[in-house]
């Protein structure tokens, strides 16, 4: 909210300097977010009278004017058409410096003397465009400080009203602060409807929903006449930041500033009926608002309404065809207290936020509102004639009184650590308006005003002590509580080690958004799934929970590739959601994607294009560190996975993910060139798995290995070789595939691959025999199970 | 024979340092220390001193054959060190030559500040907890004590999914949840994403925040303070002086905004900080008795404090970086550097 500096000095002395005062207005918690002055660069320019203009000797579009600041005659050079004798204007001094930057001096322009420069709006700031100089009304006096005949001299603080300080949605309120803070006095001008006074309302006014309306007034002013407002009162509005339009709409946001209670002027002569009806709109009425647009109302939305149709839409705006307008001589003025949720349920329904709204939805004084009215009445009749009414109707069927809180000292001192006396509490509540009764030397009864509407609890007065004080009287302590270790969760833990063993291997840590563009998301969908939408999503490319981290990586990776970015591999931890009837919920993945050369382009690596097995050993790695052991199975039914390069993961018989190359139609939707492989795990079941270590005893025998290859059929997997073996003894510790090779010296069809067979006893060390006879059953079952014939065998002894 | 003796050794050490290799000072050994040696030769002369010279004489020829035998060795090991020496020069590299290196990958930023957060507040004895990003209306507003149709709800701009369904707006419902599911003492740190509509320079539509909840006996507004006053000095170091000053949040009262003297400018007023010398890093205050009523437990007896602040904005003080989007476009280049 915009506060005037001249307009809060009315209400409330203030001694300080306007920095001193926004530092005491934060910690007293009305942020000060920025304070500007609005004369600024108009020192040294004055209100001057054009005496004389003859033509400029040496320039045809010149014109040498001789203009006068009451004790002193200036000569200007002047380039502008616009002005004629005996014209006010404004006139910038040797040593102005204008806020359009222009540095003003005493200068000779084509040989003529000029003692200054006469000025447009665009120069004094005051406009972005203007045509000629600034003509000045007439009565000003040559010789005053322009910014101060054009009241420009104002301080403007805007301060960030938290929602619950309704109260201080007002220059009143503000000063209501200030006072307490600074210990100066509040002055209220009075207030009383002067003017003549007539004794019938003419209209007859009825509010049906106490509920809703708690309290509705009515006054009527005859006889006005519309025009502009005062410099002063426009003034003030503009620093406010409220448009000015007529003297009278003026004057109810100039009330509304003031006093914080939203007033509504209706044009009596076109209400119907001469009656106003408070009341919940009908299904089907409609109402066309003063910003144009036709809105249905709904049974929900309190009105305002004459005879025959909605008026206005209660606190929140005013209806086309009854506001105040050039031709209006005859006005009724509301005043009302409409309950907060009913004008936000408005506010909301009709996507609408005003000034209004702004200050109803978080409570104005119901004890406030006849005042607001007599304000307004008396700046009427002050600047737009007429006569008011002097009965008023009110409406105020259950006067809303003042609620009595307990206060006790202790519990203020336990929850803010500070110590407290009970003199200096009563002392700062007094100072806001806070009726104290002290109940005994520990407990006092507290009795807010109602504009306090953020005071109903013992709470809510221990903060005001605090925010009285100042947060910085309360020490620094520290919370004596039970001695333990923190530590992270178990998810943490999990995410700590994927991180550090996934930036081992060379990724970059990605974090991306939890939402996406459906078309991004739809190929990882299965068919007829849908994913859960936005309703109110800032843009379409960002309106569906992912289910997947996938196309999310996709897109990073191809916002890398598109910027000549190359050799990427990035992972992300981050939760997927579920989709449409999913009942999985949010679930943690670490997802990983590689795409280019294995090694980077390195002088000493060779360059080769990654392929499924980077990836596979990626995840095997992963799993491998956490001691877990994967089984992968092909799975041809990924949509977005290649076909033959695809698998899910199982960790210990249960869905872990899947991995694999990406589907060519996927990389091009993603405009990607090239191969990229992908890994997706979950960390539910990594997380579920206990695994305590107990160590196993190194052997101490000698271990014999002894290689061997075979060549068996193209289509048998690794798998089956290496579990046949495998299953011949145990006395076989380590089995690993050392080479694999297709092509010349072996058959179409078929392939030759050779292992390493480590053979070790725990209990001896293994005779000659012993292993012969071990490694022909291994010969046997490669020939039985897989259907293998031995290439060649190699043995040596370790 | 006493001079011969000292000519052969003078003459024998020269050669001994002449011989360029291995086999000429083998050669040289043999021809003095031999059998057939020149050494040795005088040594068969021996016969012809009287007994009484005769002692001496050995003597004098002992020393004379440990010396060289002496000079033998260190002029072999010295060979055999240049000859080393010689050979592993013709392996040398270019040390200038890049090393063969693993690909390592770097952290993002966000993960670095969060961690560091969290392991602050871990070492105080806060234990992290956890809850959905996809939260109940009930969880992320009704319980923090901010109703619907109240303006409160203005103050966070929240994405729906159905009208009880949003995404959540701050880690506040971790603290309900937390609450909910144990008895005091609590004192935990919630990290994670949270969501809201908004979106520029300094507001992204997603981003991250570290929630902390203590409750217990006897907590005030100043143990706040205190926790507060260490995490700021752990973050961003001891000579960081912050404020407190009264704001306005629904789920705590008293509330407070903590604002730390600018990082940038220490305090002096720069572009940072508006001029104000000033930055605004976290929310907190004391919770709320309305909100321990949601979680049945009795404000009479238990006391706390709730904190909130948000990753980004400590990751953009810390690294002057000054546009948000930076941490979700995830450029390489811009990772690189963390």
């Amino acid at each position: 909210m915009k506060i005037s500096l001249n307009w809060l000095s009315d209400f409330v002395d203030i001694d300080i300097s306007p920095e001193r005062l926004a530092e005491t207005l934060i910690t007293a918690g009305l942020e000060v977010e920025g304070i500007s002055r609005l004369g600024e660069g108009l020192d040294n320019v004055v209100v001057a009278r054009i005496l004389s203009m003859n033509p400029h000797p040496n320039a045809d579009r010149l014109t040498l004017c001789s203009v006068s600041t009451g004790d002193k005659i200036h000569s200007i050079v002047c380039g502008a058409k616009n002005m004629k004798e005996g014209d006010l204007v404004a006139l910038a001094l040797p040593g102005a410096h204008l806020p359009n930057g222009t540095k003003i001096v005493k200068s000779k322009i084509r040989g003529e003397v000029s003692e200054g420069m006469l000025c447009s709006e665009v120069e004094l700031g005051l406009a972005r465009e203007s045509s000629g100089l600034m003509i000045l009304q007439d009565t000003l006096t040559p010789g005053t400080p322009f910014a101060k005949a054009l009241m420009l001299d104002d301080t403007v603080f805007d301060i960030n009203i938290t929602p619950n300080r309704s109260d201080c949605l007002s220059v009143t309120g503000i000063a209501r602060e200030v006072a307490a803070l600074t210990g100066s006095a509040l002055k209220r001008p009075k207030t009383d409807s002067a003017g003549d006074v007539f004794d019938t309302l003419s209209v007859s006014v009825e509010a049906l929903d106490s509920d809703a309306c708690p309290r509705y007034t009515g006054r009527v002013v005859n006889g006005i006449k519309i025009g502009q407002s005062p410099l002063w009162m426009k003034r003030r509005l503009e620093a406010s930041g409220i448009r000015t339009i007529n003297n009278v709409v003026d004057v109810t946001n100039y009330v509304m500033l003031e006093t914080g209670q939203p007033l509504h002027a209706f044009d009596l002569n076109r209400l119907s009926g001469g009656r106003i009806v408070v009341r919940m709109a009908s299904e089907e009425e409609k109402i066309t608002t003063l910003d144009g647009i036709e809105r249905s109302l709904g049974s929900e939305t309190l009105i305002i309404a004459d005879n025959e149709k909605p008026l206005a839409i209660a606190g929140l705006m005013g209806g086309m065809g009854s506001e105040v307008s050039e031709i209006t001589t005859d006005i009724l003025l509301e005043s009302a207290y409409f309950k907060p949720s009913i004008v936000r349920k408005a506010s909301k329904r009709f996507g609408l936020h005003t000034e209004s709204s702004h200050r109803f939805e978080r409570g104005v004084d119901p004890n406030g509102v006849l005042h607001a009215s007599n304000r307004a009445v008396e700046l009427i009749l002050e600047i737009a004639g007429g006569n008011a009414s002097s009965g008023v109707t009110d409406i105020y069927p259950n006067k809303i009184n003042p609620v009595n809180i307990e206060m006790r000292l202790g519990r203020a001192k336990s929850i803010l650590g500070v110590d407290l006396d009970m003199d200096s509490v009563v002392y700062g509540f007094n100072g806001l308006g806070l009726a104290v009764k002290e109940i005994d030397r520990e407990r006092i009864m507290v009795t807010p005003p109602t504009f306090r509407v953020d005071l109903t609890r013992e709470i809510d007065l221990i903060e005001e002590v605090a925010r009285l004080k100042g947060y910085d009287i309360i020490p620094v302590t520290y919370p004596k509580v039970e001695a333990r270790a923190g530590e992270k969760n178990k998810k943490g833990i999990l995410e700590d080690r994927l991180r550090g063993a996934m930036l081992g291997m060379g990724f970059f840590e990605a974090v991306t958004y939890g939402f996406l563009s459906p078309k991004l998301i739809s190929p990882f969908l299965p068919s007829d799934a849908e994913p859960l939408r936005l309703l109110n999503p800032i843009s379409e490319e960002q309106s569906v929970m992912r289910t997947t981290i996938i196309p999310s990586l996709l897109e990073v990776v191809g916002r890398n590739l598109s910027r000549q970015n190359e050799d990427l591999r990035f992972f992300e931890i981050g939760r997927v959601f579920p989709f449409c009837g999913d009942d999985r919920g949010e679930r943690m993945v670490v997802t990983g994607f590689m795409t280019g050369l294995r090694y980077g382009k390195r002088w000493n690596l060779p360059a080769e294009e990654l392929d499924f097995f980077d990836v596979k050993g990626v995840v095997e790695n992963l799993l491998d560190g956490m001691g877990l052991s994967a089984v992968f199975a092909l799975n041809e039914t990924i949509l977005y996975l290649h076909p033959g390069k695809s698998a899910t993961v199982e960790v210990n018989d249960q869905y872990a993910g899947v991995l694999g190359e990406v589907h060519p139609e996927v990389m091009e939707r993603f405009d990607i060139k090239g191969r990229a492989y992908v890994f997706e795990i979950e960390l539910k079941p990594l997380m579920e798995l206990k695994r305590s270590v107990c160590f196993a005893h190194i052997p101490k025998f000698p271990a014999v290995s002894r290689d061997i290859a075979i060549v068996l059929d193209d289509d048998v997997p690794a798998e089956r070789v290496y579990k046949a073996i495998k299953d011949v003894d145990p006395l076989i510790t380590e089995l690993f595939l050392f080479d694999l090779y297709q092509g010349r010296h072996v058959p179409d069809g078929k392939k030759s691959m050779a292992y390493s067979i480590r053979y070790q006893a725990n209990d001896r060390t293994l005779r000659e025999e012993e292993v012969n006879i071990l490694h022909e059953k291994v010969l046997a079952a490669v020939k039985d199970v897989v259907g293998g014939a031995l290439r060649e065998v190699l043995s040596k002894v370790l | 024979m006493k001079g011969s003796l000292e000519r052969l050794k003078e003459e024998a050490l020269v050669l001994i340092d002449k011989a360029p290799d291995d086999q000429e000072l083998i050669s040289v050994k043999a021809r003095y220390l031999g059998k057939k040696g020149e050494i040795t030769a005088i040594m068969k002369e021996m016969g012809s001193l009287s007994p009484s010279e005769r002692p001496a004489f050995g003597q004098l020829v002992n020393v004379v054959k440990d010396t060289l035998e002496d000079a033998f060795t260190r002029r072999l090991l010295s060979i055999k060190k240049s000859a080393t020496l010689d050979s592993l020069k013709k392996e040398k590299v270019d040390i200038t030559l890049p090393g063969r290196r693993v690909l390592v990958g770097k952290r993002h930023p966000l993960s670095i500040v969060m961690d560091e957060v969290v392991g602050i507040f871990t070492r105080i004895g806060f234990s992290v907890a956890d809850g959905p990003e996809i939260e109940t209306d009930y969880y992320n507003f009704e319980a923090l004590n901010i109703p619907r149709d109240h303006p409160a709800r203005d103050m966070q701009d929240t994405f729906y999914i159905s009208e009880d369904i949003v995404l959540r707006t701050h880690t506040s419902p971790v603290q309900i949840r937390t609450m909910e599911r144990q008895a005091p003492p609590i004192r935990i740190i919630a990290p994670g994403a949270v969501y809201r509509c908004d979106s520029d320079v300094t507001h992204s539509p997603m981003f991250h925040q570290v929630e902390g909840l203590i409750v217990d006996k006897g907590i005030s507004f100043g143990d706040l303070k205190g926790i507060l006053k260490t995490f700021v000095g752990e973050m961003f170091g001891e000579d960081v002086s912050l404020r407190f000053r009264p704001s306005f949040f629904p789920f705590t009262e008293p509330s407070a905004e903590v604002d730390i003297q600018c990082v940038l400018c220490r305090g002096d007023g720069c572009r940072v900080c508006s001029g104000t010398g000033w930055l605004e890093i976290m929310g907190c205050g004391m919770v709320d008795p309305a909100v321990f009523g949601f979680v049945k437990y009795d404000p009479e007896i238990y006391t706390g404090f709730a904190f909130g602040m948000g990753i980004e904005r400590i990751a953009m003080l810390k690294y002057k970086i000054n546009d948000i989007r930076l941490f979700f476009e995830n450029d390489i280049r811009f990772l690189n550097q963390f």
